[in-house]
């Protein structure tokens, strides 16, 4: 094949790739929008346990999340350390996971803490974050963090987990 | 070798061995100072790292529940003061870990490099939490967990290494303090244990040594003051004590020596004391024969005769009848041999009777009673020894004699002055006018008779039978009434059976003396007769051929 045959042939290719990948990104963003709006729009009031992009993980069960939150669990992988970002007091999303996740006390949350810092059991303790907008950004920073925020406050991008298999708005779904 | 260097080189070796274990002692404490100072720096090592560890502690604490406090909404962080404080309390960290940096040898120093890196990470990252904590909680948050808590647990894992570490480290300094401790004491007692051994072995020899050699010359010298001085002492080491027993050897020869050159002395002082004694003794014989006793002694004694006075002397001249005649006839040698018979007579009868022979004046015989020694019974001796010489006289004149010689006795009593005159051949002589009057009385008498004078005759009128021959008339023309003495009262040569049986058996016919003539002579005078005239008792006649 001659050369300039060659580069025509080449630029016709590069051409239907651009044009390939242009749809394809239209269609995810739409099926986020799509996604976003049925989730924002079906489960108003349900806590979204989001983490930072380097872990790898999709799918927790309750118990798990319980461990990770109550520092039992304090690594994803061996290099990935948990970071927790807890709501400050008096916030929504700290009621209910101390309601259903620690199943404490406010008071009893902090001597827990106070109690397993001071056993050396963890080196690091939850860290207190001020505003759903604070978590979600934190966490998208922090590699291994880990946080709950209002369904309605998950930023887009952020990754959701699902607990035993339930996104936040579906039947099923245990933090609310 | 000499006490002196042997006793140096003991010394100096106990010397020597004091010095190895100071020497020792200085190297032990040297050695555990050494391990004490690894020691030490360990233990300060180890208690740095936990130092180190509790301010990690302390301060992840801190920060950790720091992180989940809330904070108000309008809190403007901590007051600049508390950051510095925080600041101090991170600096104070790193200062530990940089002292333990220095503290730790460098094969450690690279292990704690990393360690001291992420501490350091650490500090700042809390540091920024603590300054953005209520300020920027975001940034605070991000800080902690992205750079802290990753950090922090760098330094959590790195520190459990390094506490093992330091751990080994103090484990290996205490067993090297525990060696070197074993090592020291087994060294000191080891050189301690050879050292005593030493000084007991030479202590215990030089001793022995000294100790014999003395025991040797302590027997020597005991030997030797007894008088054993043919000992001799046997060390012949080339020592002091060998040259003490030489000199001692030599000091016993030298007293043999000097004993026998001693002895030799005193054999000679002897012989010449005793050669001195029959001098002195031949000397005061001579003095003894021309003076009596008595002066003799005085005068050896004072140097000189004091004259003295006598109140009661017998004064007796014997005068030998014929002599003049002879002179004519006889030889000179025959003469002076018949006079020296004569007086020699004489001599032994004073001796006998007690008197004083005085002196001899030609043929004339001079000697006295109660003199120099005082004595009532003067008169009685004197006129017993005239009838001795009387004796001796006719004995002597025999026909067949070269001379029939008699004697006229002359004896008177009276005060004399007696004294020594003249230094050179000096003589024992009385004066006064009893010696004249005596001679006067000689001169009256008659060939082998007694003249007494007035007074001689009332003093031994008594003992023997006088005759009175009437006044006489003297050279100096005085009448003056003198006495023969015949003989010896008859009643006092009376003899009981008894005596007459004692005499005839002539057991004591030498010394029997009439017990009558005794008797009276004792109640006169309180003393025994001298002598006695025996002539006399074999004339006598006993009292059973008396007449009554």
């Amino acid at each position: 094949m001659h050369p300039i045959q060659m580069q025509r042939t080449t630029q016709k290719q590069r051409a239907g790739l651009q044009r390939l990948l242009q749809v394809a990104l239209l269609s995810a963003l739409f099926s986020c929008l799509v996604l976003s709006v049925s989730i924002r729009a079906a489960s108003a009031g349900d806590l979204a346990i989001i983490v930072n992009s380097s872990v790898d993980v999709d799918n927790l069960s309750l118990a798990e999340v319980r461990q990770i939150f109550l520092g039992d669990k304090q690594f994803w992988t061996d290099d990935l350390r948990v970071t927790l970002l807890v709501r400050a007091p008096v916030a929504h999303e700290r009621d209910v996971v101390l309601k259903s996740i620690y199943r404490m006390t406010e008071a009893q949350f902090r001597q827990y803490w106070i109690s397993k810092v001071f056993r050396a059991e963890t080196p690091t303790g939850p860290k207190i974050v001020y505003s759903s907008d604070m978590a979600a950004d934190l966490v998208e920073q922090i590699p291994g963090s880990i946080t709950f925020i209002d369904v309605t406050q998950v930023p887009e991008g952020a990754k959701v987990l699902r607990i035993d298999g339930k996104l936040p708005g579906e039947k099923g779904y245990p933090l609310h | 070798m000499t006490i002196r260097r042997r006793l140096f080189f003991s010394f100096s070796l106990i010397l020597f061995l004091f010095a190895a274990n100071l020497v020792i002692y200085f190297w032990s404490n040297a050695q555990r100072s050494a391990t004490i100072t690894n020691f030490n720096t360990a233990i300060t090592r180890e208690i740095v790292v936990s130092a180190i560890k509790q301010d990690l502690n302390d301060l992840q604490k801190e920060i950790s529940l720091m992180s989940q406090t809330a904070v108000d909404s309008g809190s403007t962080g901590f007051p600049p003061a508390q950051i510095a404080s925080f600041k101090g309390r991170i600096d104070t960290l790193n200062g530990r870990i940089e002292h333990l940096r220095l503290l730790s040898d460098p094969s450690l120093r690279v292990r704690i490099l990393p360690f001291q890196t992420k501490v350091a990470e650490l500090g700042k990252s809390w540091l920024i939490f603590y300054q953005n904590f209520g300020v920027q909680n975001d940034k605070a948050v991000m800080e902690l967990a992205i750079h802290a808590d990753p950090t922090q647990a760098k330094v959590m894992k790195l520190l459990p290494l390094l506490q093992a570490d330091e751990t080994k480290e103090v484990e290996a300094a205490t067993a090297n303090f525990d060696a070197v401790t074993a090592l020291t004491e087994r060294m000191t007692l080891i050189i301690f244990g050879i050292s005593t051994i030493i000084a007991i072995f030479v202590a215990f020899r030089v001793s022995r040594y000294l100790t014999r050699g003395l025991n040797k010359l302590k027997e020597g010298t005991a030997s030797i003051g007894k008088g054993n001085l043919d000992q001799r002492i046997a060390i012949r080491s080339k020592d002091e004590l060998g040259d003490v027993a030489s000199a001692f050897n030599e000091m016993t020869g030298n007293l043999l020596s000097a004993r026998a050159l001693l002895t030799e002395s005193n054999t000679q002082l002897e012989r010449r004391n005793q050669e001195i004694d029959q001098q002195r003794e031949k000397t005061e014989s001579l003095l003894l024969n021309i003076l009596p006793a008595q002066i003799a002694e005085e005068l050896q004694l004072k140097g000189k005769v004091e004259p003295k006075y006598f109140e009661d002397v017998t004064i007796l001249f014997a005068d030998i009848v014929g002599f003049t005649l002879s002179t004519e006839t006889l030889a000179a040698e025959d003469l002076v041999y018949l006079l020296h018979d004569y007086f020699t007579a004489f001599d032994n009868i004073t001796k006998r009777y007690g008197l004083e022979k005085l002196k001899t004046i030609g043929d004339n015989y001079m000697c006295a009673g109660g003199i120099p020694v005082r004595s009532p019974s003067h008169p009685v001796n004197v006129v017993m020894a005239a009838f001795e010489m009387i004796k001796a006289v006719q004995d002597r004149a025999h026909p067949e004699a070269l001379a029939q010689w008699s004697i006229r006795i002359g004896i008177h009593t009276g005060p004399v002055i007696a004294g020594v005159v003249g230094i050179d051949k000096f003589a024992f002589d009385v004066w006064g006018d009893t010696v004249n009057f005596a001679s006067r009385i000689e001169t009256n008498a008659a060939p082998n008779r007694i003249n007494l004078s007035e007074r001689t005759y009332s003093r031994v009128k008594d003992f023997f039978l006088c005759e009175h021959r009437g006044k006489i008339s003297t050279k100096e023309m005085k009448e003056v009434d003198m006495y023969f003495a015949n003989g010896i009262l008859e009643s006092l040569l009376t003899l009981s059976p008894v005596d007459r049986e004692i005499l005839s058996h002539g057991a004591q016919a030498e010394t029997f003396i009439p017990p009558a003539f005794q008797r009276r002579y004792r109640v006169y005078f309180q003393s025994d007769p001298p002598d006695f005239p025996r002539f006399f008792s074999h004339t006598v006649e006993t009292d059973d051929e008396q007449p009554s």
